[in-house]
């Protein structure tokens, strides 16, 4: 059983497979196979090598902990920080029509 | 009674009198309260005289209603009062009057704004009526009925995005029509559907087929720019525009990642905890995203070794489910910082946390496994550290020596045996063997249990290549060559081709034989020389055999054909110097007659008065790795490493440049590296300078600049794997942990920010023979200019001599105190010893 988790971190090889949090062993390894008949190492060696690479950290759930507790394994912090998005906050609607009136009232005056 | 009857009347705009005066009237313009506007404007008309009625006012009235009724922002409650207020305010204007016209005409733009027939959809005032409707019903009375009550659904619909039903919403809207007039809201709302959704670019994609006169594009705007983003080339919103839209202003994203990435490579972790506390308030955050990030800084902190820091970003941040009470990040802080690994307390406390993370139910059985094996590792990482800094590093006086040694053995032991737990409790996981795999002194080892670590793997993965070569190289290093033997002839079955296997076979072999040698079974001997003939390694000589072939012979007091043989070997193509050099080494390590060594030791000085530069590399790449192997010692060894030295000074000074082919230059290369002699160093820098294999070069005089030689190493580190001009692979190693020094060593350190470019190789120009410093020589201060001129060691200390206080600061940043202590307790002893005029 992979363990279950709320951090984008162990998802991360999970995600190269294409995968999420919830996938059980089974599932994990029957999508590998699916990957590396697409991307056959003669074919496309670098993807192989990276759906080996997660395959191999994905299946194990001792280096996918290693992944979260080492940051030498872990690597740059960068990405992870790249990834920051802010949702979009919902709008009041009264304020937006007043808002949506009043610039294109202001774009007219100024054409 | 009277203050309370004329605040009254002032706040009713009038004077105390009743009257009403110009001032009032424009109040309410500004007020927008356009019906009490034009009251009040006939009001003042009835109170003046006709030659005294301000036509400019009325005129201003009048298209001030006028342009409001016209933008829907109001509607007269009671239209013919207020039409016959206009009428009479009107004709207040005579008709010679120069305004008389434009009040007119305003009039009857008045007359039609506040009708109640249907509007027409080719007047002007259709779209704006439309729109208008959505924000305001009341206007929908002018509008054909199907258009009121699509209007409705969009209002509907508008209200439906608010409270975050945007299935229902886009449901809602999908029976308006392309061609209907407020298909334009249909598009908005759907781009909304998507906005919200996390696809901002094709909620875009969508706004920007909204027409520019229409409210729908100016909301789609007001949305964009709470997101500081454009609507296409339409310019982002003024602030003040957006009304209270402001209050739901995003923060800039780049921004607030520019700060965490500073205060994560700053190190500034409770800066870090506190920009994740206070975004931890906000809605807008993905909190999968804050988790992975409050991770990552839990990560950080077990590699922290400040415990007040620690204890200060725990007490800040949420702790993980693995480590409720976060007592893992303070017990590594305290055995990096305060005691060795294998101090009571420091020890227990980790104990503690993993003998709690045994009771934490919230973790099933894989987890706490799982976590329990990567906690290991953790420490394992930590522990390897200070061995490799160890590494080396000899004292200056003999207890420190005794010291250091104590230290390294107690990481070293802490090491091995929590590796033995990760392998007990993750057979297959082949990660934690990595730290025992390179670089270490095993000296620093307890070898019993290194052995029991390979007996494990082995026991549950006998058969992997990858279990069985690492383990038998082990066995082959630790000298236990009988287990050696097992594995590697296992390893032969599996992978008879495998070219580093048959090395390792050979040397297996190799080292029996010698054993049977000193042992006095010469028949075995010679059995086992046989044998070698089949595993002998591509690359190797033939001539090596015959050299092999001629040692049963010399141990049976056969030398004149043993003498024979090694003719033989020379025949064959086997350089003289290095034959002869070979015999010596074989000889003296299979401990046979010393009269024998010294016939071939006498034969091999002739030759080296007036070598070649072949036969000397040769020499050097058969030779050398004996020679310069301290742990595998044997007699003549020195002599033969400054012989080697000696050689390689005369086939520089003699030897005409052009004479040297890269794979030349790179075997001396290499040797220069290993063999720690200035002189033979300086002259190689002389000669090859301009040798094209740049990397080998930079390697060189990366031993003699030192901790300055970061960005040169880092070069040559990162060098593309199919780089013509790369390192040879066994020099690589080399470079990567040279390079790791230099980082270790802080100053002047390669800088990621700071990334180089080809014209970065300008700065390589002080090698030149022009002795104007270059670009890199510049950068550093006369102090550093002159310690780079000295031909010291490359070691700390270069750097400890240039600036003693930050080389102390960096090492108690790295070191565990104590052995900090030693450290720099052994650089002042060697400081005061050095003479530093001596050096220059």
């Amino acid at each position: 059983m992979i363990p279950s988790n709320d951090s984008i971190s162990y998802q991360e090889p999970l995600a190269v497979l294409g995968l999420d949090a919830t996938s059980t062993n089974e599932q994990i390894r029957a999508k590998y196979l699916e990957l590396v008949k697409q991307y056959p190492p003669e074919r496309d060696p670098d993807r192989f090598a990276e759906i080996r690479a997660a395959y191999e950290m994905a299946s194990n759930p001792v280096e996918r902990w290693a992944l979260c507790l080492c940051v030498e394994i872990a690597g740059d912090v960068e990405p992870l920080l790249a990834r920051f998005h802010l949702r979009p906050q919902r709008l009041p609607t009264e304020a937006l029509l007043k808002c949506g009136e009043q610039l294109i009232s202001s774009n007219k005056n100024a054409s | 009674m009277a203050t309370r009857t004329r605040n009254k009347s002032r706040r009713a705009g009038y004077t105390t009198t009743g009257q009403v005066r110009p001032f009032d009237v424009r109040q309410h313009l500004s007020r927008q309260l356009h019906a009490p506007a034009v009251n009040s404007l006939v009001q003042l008309l009835q109170q003046q005289s006709a030659d005294s009625h301000d036509h400019g006012l009325i005129e201003e009235v009048l298209a001030s209603c006028a342009s409001a009724l016209g933008k829907l922002k109001f509607k007269p409650q009671d239209p013919q009062a207020f039409l016959a207020s206009v009428h009479l305010a009107a004709g207040c204007v005579p008709p010679d009057s120069p305004l008389a016209a434009s009040v007119q005409q305003t009039v009857a733009r008045i007359e039609s704004y506040v009708s109640t027939d249907p509007v027409a959809t080719d007047d002007p005032l259709f779209n704006s009526l439309v729109d208008g409707c959505i924000r305001s019903p009341e206007f929908s009375d002018r509008l054909p009925e199907e258009i009121a009550d699509e209007a409705a659904t969009v209002r509907d619909a508008l209200r439906l995005i608010e409270a975050g039903a945007d299935d229902a919403a886009a449901k809602a809207v999908a029976g308006i029509g392309f061609r209907s007039p407020l298909a334009p809201w249909r598009m908005l709302i759907r781009g909304m559907v998507a906005y919200y959704g996390g696809t901002i670019d094709q909620a875009i994609e969508a706004w920007q087929r909204l027409p520019a006169d229409r409210v729908p594009r100016g909301i789609a705007q007001a949305i964009l720019a709470t997101q500081n983003r454009r609507l296409g080339d339409d310019p982002i919103p003024d602030k003040r525009r957006l009304g209270s839209l402001v209050d739901h202003k995003q923060p800039n994203e780049r921004e607030i990642v520019d700060k965490l990435s500073n205060s994560f490579n700053n190190d500034e972790l409770d800066s870090v905890a506190e920009q994740l506390s206070s975004m931890s308030q906000w809605k807008s955050v993905d909190q999968n995203w804050l988790s992975a990030v409050r991770d990552r800084l839990y990560a950080e902190l077990l590699i922290c070794a400040d415990v007040p820091l620690v204890r200060r970003v725990c007490r800040m941040m949420k702790p993980p489910r693995w480590d409720l009470k976060c007592d893992l990040p303070v017990a590594i802080a305290k055995m990096l910082s305060i005691k060795d690994p294998v101090h009571g307390d420091v020890s227990s406390d980790i104990d503690k946390y993993l003998a709690t993370l045994e009771k934490n139910t919230e973790l099933s059985d894989v987890e706490r496994r799982a976590i329990r094996g990567a906690v290991l590792l953790r420490l394992a990482m930590l522990l390897r550290q200070p061995l490799e800094l160890l590494y080396g590093k000899q004292g200056i006086t003999p207890e420190a020596t005794v010291e250091l040694d104590r230290v390294g053995k107690s990481f070293g032991h802490r090491l091995v045996v929590t590796i033995r737990e990760c392998v007990s409790l993750w057979p297959n996981w082949d990660r934690p063997m990595g730290l025992l795999a390179s670089g270490l002194d095993f000296a620093y080892f307890t070898t019993e249990i290194v052995i029991d670590i390979h007996e494990q793997r082995l026991a549950a993965r006998g058969d992997e290549i990858k279990v069985l070569k690492p383990a038998a190289d082990f066995f082959y290093f630790a000298k236990r060559y009988d287990r050696a033997k097992q594995l590697s002839e296992k390893l032969l079955a599996i992978a008879p081709r495998d070219e580093a296997v048959r090395s390792l076979a050979w040397a297996v072999d190799l080292q029996q034989m010698r054993e049977a040698l000193i042992g006095g079974n010469v028949e075995l001997a010679q059995q086992i020389i046989e044998r070698m003939a089949l595993l002998k390694p591509a690359k190797l000589h033939s001539g090596i055999l015959l050299l092999l072939q001629a040692l049963p012979l010399i141990a049976s007091d056969k030398s004149q054909e043993a003498q024979q043989r090694v003719q033989a070997a020379i025949d064959c193509g086997l350089s003289p110097l290095a034959a002869l050099m070979l015999m010596e080494i074989y000889i003296a390590k299979a401990k046979l007659p010393a009269k024998i060594k010294k016939i071939f030791a006498d034969q091999r000085k002739l030759r080296m008065k007036s070598p070649s530069i072949s036969d000397v590399m040769t020499t050097i790449e058969l030779c050398s790795q004996a020679a310069l192997d301290v742990n595998n010692d044997y007699p003549g060894r020195v002599g033969h490493l400054k012989d080697l030295i000696t050689c390689s000074k005369r086939v520089l000074t003699s030897a005409n440049r052009n004479n040297w082919t890269i794979e030349l230059a790179n075997i001396l290369g290499e040797f220069v590296v290993r063999a720690s002699d200035g002189t033979l160093r300086r002259r190689y820098l002389q000669l090859l300078r301009r040798h094209y294999d740049w990397h080998i070069v930079i390697l060189v005089s990366a031993i003699e600049q030192g901790p300055y030689a970061a960005r040169e190493l880092y070069r040559v580190v990162h060098a593309e794997s199919n780089d013509p001009y790369g390192l040879p692979t066994s020099l690589k190693a080399l470079a990567a942990s040279m390079f790791e020094e230099t980082q270790s060593l802080g100053m002047f350190g390669y800088d990621d920010d700071d990334e180089f470019d080809d014209e970065d190789d300008d700065g390589f120009g002080w090698y030149e023979e022009d002795p104007t410093p270059g670009p890199k020589m510049e950068e550093l201060d006369p102090e550093h200019l002159e310690i780079l001129t000295l031909t010291m060691p490359a070691d700390i200390m270069a750097l400890f001599l240039t600036d003693p206080k930050q080389v102390e600061k960096k090492i108690r940043e790295l070191m565990p105190p104590h052995v900090a202590n030693i450290v720099i307790k052994a650089l002042h002893q060697k400081s005061e010893g050095v003479d530093h005029d001596s050096i220059k």
